[in-house]
């Protein structure tokens, strides 16, 4: 009890006293109690935002100076566009080549200069006409191959861009609800597979080398937990371990981020129930202990943790924040997971220092 | 976007279309921050009922004001404003003092559960506002960082931060006053 804010006896009874009683939220009951709102929303229904278009309307006739420039910028325009048609290099060998616009998955999309965009379910990008090589990542996951040697590749989302020479990457536009939180995720995420790619924001800028990933949210930086200098080294190994070991659904490796060998004497009596080294609740270590009470070594509480039905098949996991206790013996990151193909939940693993060592205590 | 199909995952679409008038998208959007409306109001008005009463009128001035909203994806954010200024308008109206702090709350004793408890009530309320809505938004629903961060225009690290810090004053709080975890009674 030395540190009560680290303790989880200040949740428990914070969410007892703060979070008693939920609110009961009822969209019927308020529309009727708020005809007037209701009947103010539905009418702007068939009108079009009208601020916008008349503060533009304005500007734009407010001199003759500005509308002699927009004349001269709609010609530029014009002429640009003329060109581009014109231009010879438009290529004949498919519609990628050709065809300026949307394309929806699932599909692999060629571009004009040999690289290759593989677009899963439900992804979208939109390819320019011309200029700079790349295109408009718009929605969902795609994996991106660059062709070498011709320039600058820019990928633009709306929450960065990511610039590539040479190399091969995936990118997941998340914008989805987690099944388990109800709450709104909106993110991208960025995986190398060969070569590197400089992912930016107006926030900051995030150099990628092969085999890293990191996310990036509105109005935030690029966070890649594996370069997180205030994240212990051993801790940061760890989340990599895990996410690999859950992405493949490997069990035996997932497991071996947990200290067996305390969680054996646990089981035995031998240790005290302690919530920050056993991650769970004093109930769940009391299931832990009826489950498994007749095991006879760590290796064997190991070996029927796996049996039990190991781990549910995971999709991609990224990692948006870790986050250390000011002890700095615990951690605890915040992670989306895919569950299939599409369904999405929030996690909060944590890790604690005991024994000598970072080990995982909750999934 | 009017009268087509709006993603209803899509936060940025929905706003969209409620903008266009679409109350089955402002519906979403009421489903979606309700709570977190609430929570926010209780975390100024420490009165539930009143609580409740400001996230009702939170979302009928977004109804009126939905077109003024400037970008799309601090939908939540915007919200958060109007819940502010819903709330001070109600305590400056019934000069409501917040109940965590009334007078005729027992001075917390040394061990009795129900002391305990109104202690660490009045340690949150002890905390500047920005601290008390975190602690209260997180707490209210077990809302998550990232949505904590949404509504309050955080990024996640930074509510992470200043939750572990509010989480030490009222830690400091209750050591001032005596209390541990042992006198709460939870393992």
């Amino acid at each position: 009890m030395a540190r009560p804010e680290n303790d989880k006896w200040l949740d428990e009874a914070l969410s007892d006293i703060i979070g008693a009683e939920k609110p009961r939220t009822d969209f019927e009951q308020w529309k009727q109690q708020h005809p007037q709102a209701v009947h103010t929303l539905t009418a702007r229904a068939g009108k079009k935002d009208s601020p916008d278009p008349l503060k533009t309307r304005r500007l734009i006739m407010v001199s003759t100076i500005v509308k002699l420039a927009a004349a001269a910028l709609i010609v530029i325009a014009a002429a640009v566009a003329i060109q581009q048609w014109a231009t010879p290099d438009r290529g004949d060998t498919g519609i990628e080549q050709t065809t300026a616009g949307r394309i929806s998955g699932p599909t692999t999309f060629m571009l004009a200069d040999g690289s290759s965009v593989k677009l899963a379910e439900g992804a979208q990008i939109r390819v320019g006409s011309a200029g700079k090589r790349g295109f408009e990542h718009v929605a969902g996951r795609i994996d991106v191959s660059v062709t070498k040697g011709q320039g600058e590749f820019v990928v633009t989302t709306p929450y960065g861009n990511v610039t590539a020479l040479g190399t091969q990457f995936t990118m997941d536009l998340v914008d989805g609800v987690a099944a388990n939180t109800k709450e709104p995720v909106r993110l991208l995420a960025v995986e190398v597979a060969e070569g590197s790619v400089q992912v930016s924001n107006p926030k900051g800028s995030s150099l990628l080398k092969e085999r890293q990933k990191l996310i990036v949210e509105a109005n935030q930086r690029p966070y890649d937990f594996s370069q997180d200098a205030s994240v212990p080294e051993k801790v940061r190994q760890r989340i990599a371990a895990m996410v690999t070991a859950l992405e493949a659904s490997d069990a035996a490796a997932w497991l071996a981020n947990y200290n067996i060998a305390y969680l054996y004497k646990l089981v035995k009596g031998q240790e005290a129930y302690d919530p920050q080294r056993f991650g769970g609740s004093a109930d769940d270590l009391e299931r832990l202990r009826k489950g498994f009470a007749d095991v006879t070594s760590p290796a064997q509480l190991a070996e029927r943790f796996v049996a039990s039905g190991g781990i549910q098949s995971s999709g991609k996991i990224y990692v948006r924040s870790v986050t250390l206790n000011e002890a700095g013996d615990h951690a605890e990151a915040e992670c989306v997971a895919y569950q299939g193909e599409s369904r999405l939940v929030v996690t909060n693993p944590k890790w604690h220092h005991f024994d000598n060592d970072w080990w995982q205590v909750d999934d | 976007m009017n009268g087509g199909c709006v993603d209803l995952n899509s936060e940025t679409q929905l706003v969209e279309a409620a903008r266009n008038g679409h109350l089955e998208s402002f519906g979403a959007l009421y489903q979606r921050y309700h709570s977190p409306m609430v929570a926010l109001a209780y975390s100024m008005l420490a009165d539930r009922d009143l609580a409740e009463d400001a996230a009702q009128e939170v979302f009928a001035v977004a109804c009126r004001d939905i077109g003024s909203l400037k970008s799309k994806d601090r939908f939540a954010a915007w919200l958060a404003g109007i819940c502010r200024n819903v709330s001070r308008q109600m305590l400056r109206a019934a000069k409501v003092k917040p109940a965590a702090l009334s007078d005729d709350c027992a001075a917390p004793g040394t061990d009795d559960s129900a002391d305990c408890k109104e202690a660490i009530r009045r340690a949150v309320w002890s905390l500047a506002e920005a601290e008390r809505e975190l602690i209260v938004l997180r707490y209210f629903d077990g809302f998550s960082q990232s949505q904590i961060s949404q509504v309050l225009a955080l990024s996640p690290q930074a509510v992470n931060g200043r939750l572990v810090r509010a989480k030490r004053k009222i830690a400091a709080y209750l050591k001032r006053n005596g209390l541990t975890g042992d006198d709460h009674g939870t393992s």
